[in-house]
């Protein structure tokens, strides 16, 4: 079976020859939760670009069960959804419907279905009746989740996300919790947010230097605070890891019990 | 920095009744009614006055049934009208012509005074065919209407980006500004202007790195230089009527009153 990402010996260098990815290899199954950690300049943006096939570095890159390369580019891109760091990158429409139904017209879908994909996206980042406003009139949680509401309206079997908590206040983090975990799909996620990450995802790699450094479950990697300490990261003064839950998966619930 | 949005970007949206049969009508048809009206008057020689008067009662006629008021007009028309009237002021006392009068120490030329009046209507007509049309139609629905009477797709897609990201630009100017205020600049002299060079070049360069994120984000929802519409523009029967009534009065009216000298 197809994995999400398979990646072996990914490198890449930036166009002034700083390399930014060193021979990387990750492999991620489907419907995994991979938290990717790292100090600032480890590669991590570079990476989710590569995801998408928007850069395009050396070696052997698998993504949703295509080679990444030119000519599967445009079906990757259904395939994979990335949402950007910066909401105002990523809402360029006018309004927030016509940019949630931007990828879904890429995709030359009939009407009735691209109205259907706009109203369920809205509805499932709670964002329901906003597809009129623009998006310079929603506040910095609302965008963020209208930014995750335009790429699952392209229906993506991958979520990339590029810091999704930064800049947002303690309540639009919570609700930004809250959309993220309702979510089924496979899911990467780069971030600062350690306790995001130990709430969200059962596994966590650590990115430094273009590499995999460290590779495990989430909550193992945040409690090794030499490791943490290592790669300049660290979780929040007084955090006990021990009263943090993985939030419950969407659809998961009947397997966990079965499975007990 | 909301503010700082708001005092002069707001003047931007619709006004009036937003259910107006203006309001609804197919941005082509706006967009072709309300150039014609410029077209004629710009075009139009003062003696042929009568034309000017028609130009007026039409778009009068457009904004009653928009009901947008004549004080409203004037708010969005004050940015363009009165500069150009003022600079027009002059002309009666430089273009030569006709009989003169004396006002105190300078002569007033019947020429000038002609061609015054008539940059003055002109002004008038075409400013005011501008807001009605952006008074009663939405940014976004007037590009789509200039894509659909086929204007480059590339100069649509400039003046869209230019529009949404405004707000965006306009909110770092004001952050950059409350940088410098907070550090205590207080420029007081033309040496102290350099700063303001150098946050221009700070914008420059953050705002292209943005064009470029901006592009990367398009692609990776699949864009591929072309933009799809979801919704169609539909021209009914009331945007013909509409179109047909505006040229069915002006061009013969124009034609009539013969060629601009």
């Amino acid at each position: 079976m197809s994995c999400a990402v398979n990646a072996i010996g990914l490198s890449y260098s930036y166009p002034n020859g700083q390399p930014a990815l060193r021979g990387l290899d990750l492999h991620v199954d489907h419907g995994e939760r991979v938290a990717i950690l790292g100090p600032n300049g480890a590669g991590k943006t570079t990476l989710m670009l590569h995801l998408n096939g928007l850069t395009q570095g050396s070696g052997r890159l698998e993504v949703a069960g295509l080679e990444v390369g030119d000519e599967t580019l445009a079906e990757l891109r259904t395939r994979v959804g990335l949402v950007f760091q910066d909401p105002d990158d990523q809402l360029f429409m006018p309004t927030v419907g016509d940019d949630v139904a931007f990828g879904p017209l890429n995709q030359d879908l009939p009407r009735e279905e691209i109205e259907r994909r706009v109203d369920e996206a809205l509805a499932s980042v709670r964002m329901e009746g906003a597809a009129q406003r623009a998006p310079y009139q929603l506040s910095m949680g609302e965008r963020r989740r209208v930014a995750i509401a335009t790429v699952l309206a392209t229906s993506p079997s991958l979520l990339v996300l590029d810091e999704p908590s930064a800049n947002l206040d303690p309540r639009a983090r919570r609700e930004l919790l809250d959309v993220l975990s309702s979510i089924d799909r496979t899911m990467l996620l780069t971030t600062h947010d350690l306790p995001l990450a130990a709430e969200l995802c059962e596994r966590a790699v650590i990115l430094a230097g273009g590499r995999i450094v460290a590779d495990g479950g989430c909550h193992e990697i945040l409690a090794d605070t030499e490791l943490l300490a290592e790669y300049d990261l660290e979780l929040p003064a007084g955090f006990d890891l021990d009263l943090v839950s993985l939030r419950p998966r969407p659809g998961r619930a009947e397997t966990a019990s079965a499975a007990a | 920095m909301g503010a700082l949005c708001n005092h002069s970007l707001e003047l931007t949206g619709p006004a009036g009744d937003p259910a107006s049969p203006v309001h609804r009508l197919d941005p082509r048809a706006k967009i072709v009614g309300l150039v014609a009206v410029t077209v004629v008057a710009v075009s139009t020689p003062i003696a042929a006055w009568p034309v000017y008067v028609a130009a007026a009662l039409v778009l009068a006629g457009v904004a009653a049934r928009a009901r947008i008021k004549p004080r409203e007009i004037w708010r969005r028309a004050r940015f363009v009208l009165p500069p150009v009237v003022l600079a027009a002021l002059f002309i009666p006392l430089v273009r030569e012509g006709g009989h003169t009068y004396a006002l105190g120490p300078l002569t007033v030329h019947e020429a000038g005074l002609e061609t015054l009046a008539a940059v003055a209507a002109k002004a008038t007509i075409g400013t005011v065919s501008a807001v009605l049309l952006a008074a009663t139609t939405t940014f976004p629905s007037v590009l789509r209407g200039l894509e659909a009477l086929h204007v480059p797709r590339i100069l649509i897609l400039i003046a869209a980006f230019m529009y949404r990201y405004l707000f965006v630009i306009v909110e770092e100017v004001g952050r950059m500004r409350a940088a410098l205020a907070a550090r205590g600049y207080r420029p007081r002299n033309a040496l102290h202007a350099g700063a303001l060079g150098r946050v221009a070049t700070a914008l420059f360069l953050r705002t292209y790195s943005r064009g470029e994120r901006v592009y990367l984000a398009m692609l990776a929802r699949g864009y591929d230089g072309r933009m799809r519409r979801l919704v169609p523009l539909a021209f009914g029967r009331a945007d013909a009527a509409f179109v047909l009534a505006v040229l069915g009065l002006l061009v013969p009216l124009r034609f009539a009153a013969g060629v601009a000298t």
